[in-house]
């Protein structure tokens, strides 16, 4: 693809308008009022105009461009058209043509000369402007109103309608192509909103190819050689063959199944061949190459190359990859974003390239290629490549996660925090790129065309972006699989793996619950799983089913026995040939039999999860077929697809499917907490609470709520180091103390591992089971801005648990409390109180306490004992004194206390009176009307901003986001006392 | 609101009127008869595989699978409240309505019957409600009722 490509688009569309702009503007003549019409013209020779002068054709663009000017004065009402203007204007259009013909033949205008023409449109266009215009115009309404009685007569009703349709259909199509990358001063609107909107080109495309073949022949010989088509027919004979391929499929199973006759054997053998080259020939038809669209971006990526000031070359390799021209038009937006971006963010400027010694100039390669049945498109620079610290930052800065859980999320992961919504990570915002819309724009095209988006960078090297995109979208991937008797089909493009989990056995495969719901551990990361009979209630439907289909085999004159147990009598029904599994569940109990489930996981638009099905059929290539109004409404199928066998199978539609199950759970936990004031269920949404699970020398399960561990790390023995009889370790250039958690929670008859190495340093000589080889798990927590490493045997897991945490049965010192994970008590370790036990690095945070005391009088309101005595904690740490109330009434009651509070942190979901409704009776207290308000919640991104604020809240923050809080409470409390001193 | 929708009533028996047709494919469910204009119907088909959808409305069986084409069937007994005993013999009215296919179940299919417009009336007040909101209106036959569908409003469901 390359300048004669284009020349040639240009060409057949020139043709196109030229011959249009003919017939209008006869019919003009004749209908003057007709400023549609006119308007349809003025716009193709302004098009016109744009592309002869974008290519480079002077003559044409000369004559083109005064035609219009004069076609501008007709179109502002300055002058009335008459026939001898439209002498010349015809004449010039004629000519016009002539040059395309010139330009078909040679590639350029050649060596005709066109002055007269355009001297004849000149002067036409002074008479307008000239000083007896007014005589002129005289003349002209006089002449006009001779016409009229004409076009009356000529004026036939059926020609005027027509010559709309294609005026109006022919112009915005163009428009965008041609003059796509003109800058044009006098843009018409609706051809910056076409570039928008690519389908609606398509349809307006298709009404320009019915008007061709009403409108007549071009004159132009490339033309001839083109048959344009509607789209809209190629659709059809899409889904015709998408049919014939369906009765193929069944033809060609039931002769291997049924058949020993030879000849039909053969037969539907060569149906099959015949069939499977049509359905080629036919996508075909449809498909264009990759290259039409990336060589548009030569020109972008000079463009902005120059306005950044940095030198790039573009490499495009794989131009003549095809794919289907919906995708193609559908892929233009998201590659213009991800180019922008490369070249705004990830190509360096000429200097710092020459500094870090690579070559000055930088190359941008995009590369087209069939892979796996798919397209896949690379655009790879070879720029700074991404930092992973820096997006991490800026996620957390941005509220998008936690910095406790940027510490244990892989590389991918992290990139895929680029495509979340509102992730900018430029440093500034140029006119480019960096405004933080972009790459989630790209990535939901992408996945809405069945496509995919990755991203791999090597820092200092370079970034890759691979698309994927589909061949097409009506015949697509999918597998096939059983549920309860049903077939069901999912999208290969949202199937990540399968799974086989045991309900027993080993922790790497097997389910794991937390009250109702199924967990999957696979790689380290928790992954929902959803049984999808119960979600779908399929016994329900399937009762039903099998009511109606009993009754139509009787019809069928397959007769059923009586006796016969439901599961067969089920087989029967559903699929004849399926004699040899018998139904995994049993229909009287929800658990199955079988300890063995399959396990489909998903991926909707990056939530992963995993849905327990009974079987797993095979992949196919299905025909997706649009279900009717009422059932797209459940959002639940994306459409329905026709199986070997005859049946109607149902796609799932991932994303909605997850959406629903969602919605479902809300308004669940909604119900429960309506009902029992209990504490929504904190599975997918809530305040579940994420706990580090370890082991000490007891082997008993303890727990570290992660949002206050630092980092976890492991040390060899051999750098522990005793100063005195305190274990210390060097830590990111910093001594850390490690602290003996057995010794610190009196556990004496526990063997402790950091005992039995301080025994084996002080006597080296004697005997020790210490296996000196392990390293020490260390969980690294920070305190008052200094790091402590507890000391482990063993961290087990990232539990998460949605119980309070229970202090009535705290036995010792330095114990929270207890919470359950997966049925098992773990006990919440109070790290504030294991670091004020120890003997150490108290001293100077305590003076600095001293300092501050009395420095405020705080109320903080949580349901959670746990976050309660940890915000309270930190509070006192930093010199305020606080108050703590269990929910908002308890809280309310506290107003009228003789202590007066300078500040009020709420938690937002608590039973009794929430967040937003105690911040709006706070506000309507007489005392504490103007005072601040903190609210701190779990995770921001599920609290609604607006809603706080509106509520009361001066600030909303994460619950410890510990400098984010401090800082918060002690700008309240300042400027709080400036005011009031 | 008593007279708002008796208003409203006489106006759709007035639209309805305006559109009575004059051939009506007639199909029996249990004792009752009723009818659609044949210009709705495509073909009337034997029982056929149905794929149940799951959570989708009770009076929507499933899915057909008429010549590659995806049909959505319609229990009508469901829709009206009738007793749900599917006769083995049933068929399947096929009907067209914005681009997609439905079936509506029916116990026998009559004839397709030449009707005067003067045997037409609206939908008589007493009816069952279940029933009155997806109907036009009633032909008098000789001896018998026919009540005429209203098929978008059943097929909305």
């Amino acid at each position: 693809m390359d300048n004669k490509a284009l020349l040639d688009d240009f060409l057949i569309e020139s043709f196109d308008n030229l011959s249009n702009i003919e017939e209008e503007l006869t019919q003009f003549e004749n209908d003057s009022s007709n400023t549609e019409l006119l308007n349809n013209i003025y716009r193709k020779v302004h098009t016109l105009k744009g592309s002869s002068s974008f290519l480079g054709f002077k003559s044409l663009q000369k004559i083109t461009h005064t035609s219009e000017n004069i076609l501008d004065l007709v179109r502002e009402g300055k002058v009335k058209i008459d026939p001898k203007m439209m002498d010349v204007l015809l004449e010039a259009f004629d000519i016009c043509q002539s040059i395309l013909k010139v330009v078909e033949e040679k590639g350029d205008e050649g060596d005709g000369n066109y002055d007269g023409i355009y001297l004849s449109l000149l002067g036409a266009l002074e008479k307008f402007t000239s000083d007896d215009f007014s005589a002129l115009k005289k003349d002209e309404v006089l002449q006009e109103e001779k016409l009229q009685p004409l076009s009356v007569v000529k004026n036939d009703a059926e020609e005027i309608p027509e010559a709309k349709v294609a005026a109006s259909a022919v112009v915005p199509e163009e428009a965008s192509v041609v003059t796509e990358e003109e800058p044009q001063p006098s843009t018409v609107t609706q051809e910056a909103n076409d570039e928008k909107l690519p389908i609606d080109k398509e349809v307006q495309k298709d009404e320009v190819t019915q008007v061709k073949g009403k409108t007549g022949l071009s004159s132009s010989n490339i033309s001839d050689s083109f048959v344009r088509v509607n789209v809209n027919l190629l659709d059809r004979i899409m889904n015709v063959v998408g049919e014939l391929v369906l009765t193929r499929n069944q033809i060609v199973q039931y002769t291997g199944n049924y058949s020993g006759d030879p000849i039909l054997n053969k037969l539907s053998h060569g149906l099959n061949v015949i069939t499977s080259e049509l359905q080629n020939e036919i996508m075909n038809t449809r498909m264009q190459p990759v290259g039409s669209v990336l060589s548009k971006y030569e020109r972008i990526v000079r463009d902005l190359a120059r306005a950044q000031k940095k030198s790039i070359s573009l490499e495009l390799s794989g131009q003549d990859t095809e794919l289907d021209k919906t995708l193609l038009e559908a892929i233009k937006d998201p590659l213009t974003h991800i180019i922008r971006n490369c070249i705004d963010h990830g190509i360096e400027t000429p200097d710092e390239r020459i500094k870090n010694g690579k070559p000055e100039s930088s190359v941008l390669f995009i590369r087209a290629y069939h892979e796996g049945g798919q397209v896949a498109l690379e655009i790879k620079d070879d720029g700074r490549g991404i930092v992973r610290d820096k997006i991490v930052s800026k996620a957390i800065e941005k509220d998008l996660i936690s910095e406790e859980k940027s510490k244990i999320m892989s590389d991918n992961e992290v990139y895929n925090l680029l495509f979340a919504p509102g992730f900018s990570t430029a440093d500034k915002v140029t006119n480019i790129s960096g405004r933080g819309v972009g790459m989630d724009v790209v990535r939901t095209n992408i996945e809405k065309i069945g496509g995919s988006v990755m991203l791999t960078s090597v820092p200092g090297k370079g970034t890759t972006l691979k698309l994927r995109i589909p061949l097409t979208l009506a015949i697509i991937p999918a597998l096939i699989f059983k549920s309860e008797e049903e077939f069901f089909a999912i999208p290969q493009i949202n199937l990540v793996e399968l799974v086989r989990v045991s309900l027993s056995g080993s922790t790497h495969t097997k389910l794991e619950t937390i009250k109702d719901s199924d967990f999957l551990r696979l790689r380290g990361e928790l992954i929902p799983i959803l049984r999808l009979s119960k979600v779908l209630k399929l016994k329900d439907v399937h009762e039903k089913a099998k009511l109606m289909a009993s009754s139509m085999l009787e019809d069928a004159g397959e007769v059923v026995a009586v006796e016969k147990s439901p599961e067969e009598e089920e087989n029967l029904d559903t699929d004849a040939t399926a004699t040899e599994s018998t139904p995994e569940e049993n229909l009287e109990n929800e658990k199955p039999n079988s300890d063995e489930e399959n396990v489909i996981i998903l991926n909707a638009e990056g939530h992963v999860y995993g849905l327990i099905i009974d079987e797993i059929l095979d992949t196919e290539e299905i025909v997706v077929k649009p279900l009717d109004h009422t059932l797209k409404e459940l959002h639940t199928y994306a459409g329905a697809t026709i199986m070997g066998d005859g049946k109607a199978a149902l796609i799932l539609d991932a994303l909605g499917f997850l959406n629903m199950i969602n919605e479902k759970h809300d308004s669940q936990s909604y119900d429960q907490t309506k009902l029992t004031q209990e504490k929504p269920d904190g599975l997918l949404q809530g305040e579940a609470q994420e706990l580090i699970v370890f082991t000490l020398g007891d082997d008993r399960k303890y727990g570290i709520p992660l949002i206050l561990v630092n980092r976890l790390e492991e040390f060899e023995m051999s750098k522990v180091e005793f100063t005195g009889r305190q274990p210390i370790v060097q830590y990111r250039n910093h001594p850390m103390p490690l602290l003996n958690l057995e010794k610190t929670l009196k556990m004496d008859d526990c063997p402790s591992v950091l005992d039995q190495l301080a025994k084996l340093s002080s006597s080296p000589d004697e005997q020790s089971t210490l296996d000196q080889d392990t390293p020490l798990s260390c969980i690294v927590v920070e305190n008052q801005g200094k790091q402590f490493g507890f000391v482990v045997k063993e961290i087990q897991d990232i539990a998460i648990s949605d119980t309070d945490v229970d202090s009535a049965v705290v036995d010792r010192d330095g114990i929270l409390g207890t919470v359950f994970v997966n049925d098992k008590t773990v006990s919440v370790v109070d790290i504030f109180d294991i670091i004020g036990f120890q003997k150490f690095g108290q001293t100077g945070a305590k003076k600095e306490v001293q300092n501050l005391k009395g420095a405020g009088h705080i109320l903080v309101v949580d349901d959670s004992p746990l976050y309660r005595k940890m915000v309270s904690q930190v509070l006192q740490e930093y010199g305020y004194s606080t108050k703590t109330a269990c929910d908002g009434q308890e809280a309310l009651s506290f107003l009228g206390d003789r202590v007066e509070y300078d500040l009020i942190i709420s938690d937002i979901e608590m039973p009794n009176m929430n967040g937003y409704d105690f911040a709006s009776s706070v506000r309507e207290h007489p005392t504490y009307s103007n005072s601040k308000l903190i609210a701190l919640t779990t995770k921001i991104a599920e609290i609604d901003l607006k809603k706080g604020k509106a509520a009361g809240f001066d600030y909303q923050l994460e619950k410890f986001k510990k400098e984010q809080v401090l800082e918060a409470v002690q700008s309240c409390i300042y400027t709080d006392k400036r005011e009031v001193v | 609101m008593q007279t708002e929708s008796e208003t409203e009533n006489v106006h759709s028996i007035n639209e309805a009127s305006l559109e009575i047709p004059k051939q009506v494919c007639g199909f029996r469910i249990g004792d009752d008869f009723y009818g659609v204009s044949v210009l709705d119907v495509q073909e009337v088909i034997k029982p056929q595989n149905v794929t149940p959808i799951p959570l989708a409305d009770k009076h929507v069986r499933g899915l057909i699978n008429l010549r590659g084409q995806i049909v959505t069937s319609i229990s009508l007994r469901t829709l009206f409240g009738l007793e749900n005993d599917l006769a083995a013999d049933h068929m399947n009215v096929i009907v067209r309505s914005n681009d997609s296919l439905f079936a509506l179940v029916a116990d026998e299919i009559l004839d397709v019957m030449d009707l005067k417009p003067d045997r037409f009336e609206g939908p008589p007040e007493t009816l069952d409600p279940n029933l009155k909101q997806y109907i036009k209106g009633v032909f008098k036959l000789e001896n018998k009722l026919l009540i005429l569908l209203d098929i978008e409003k059943i097929l909305k469901g």
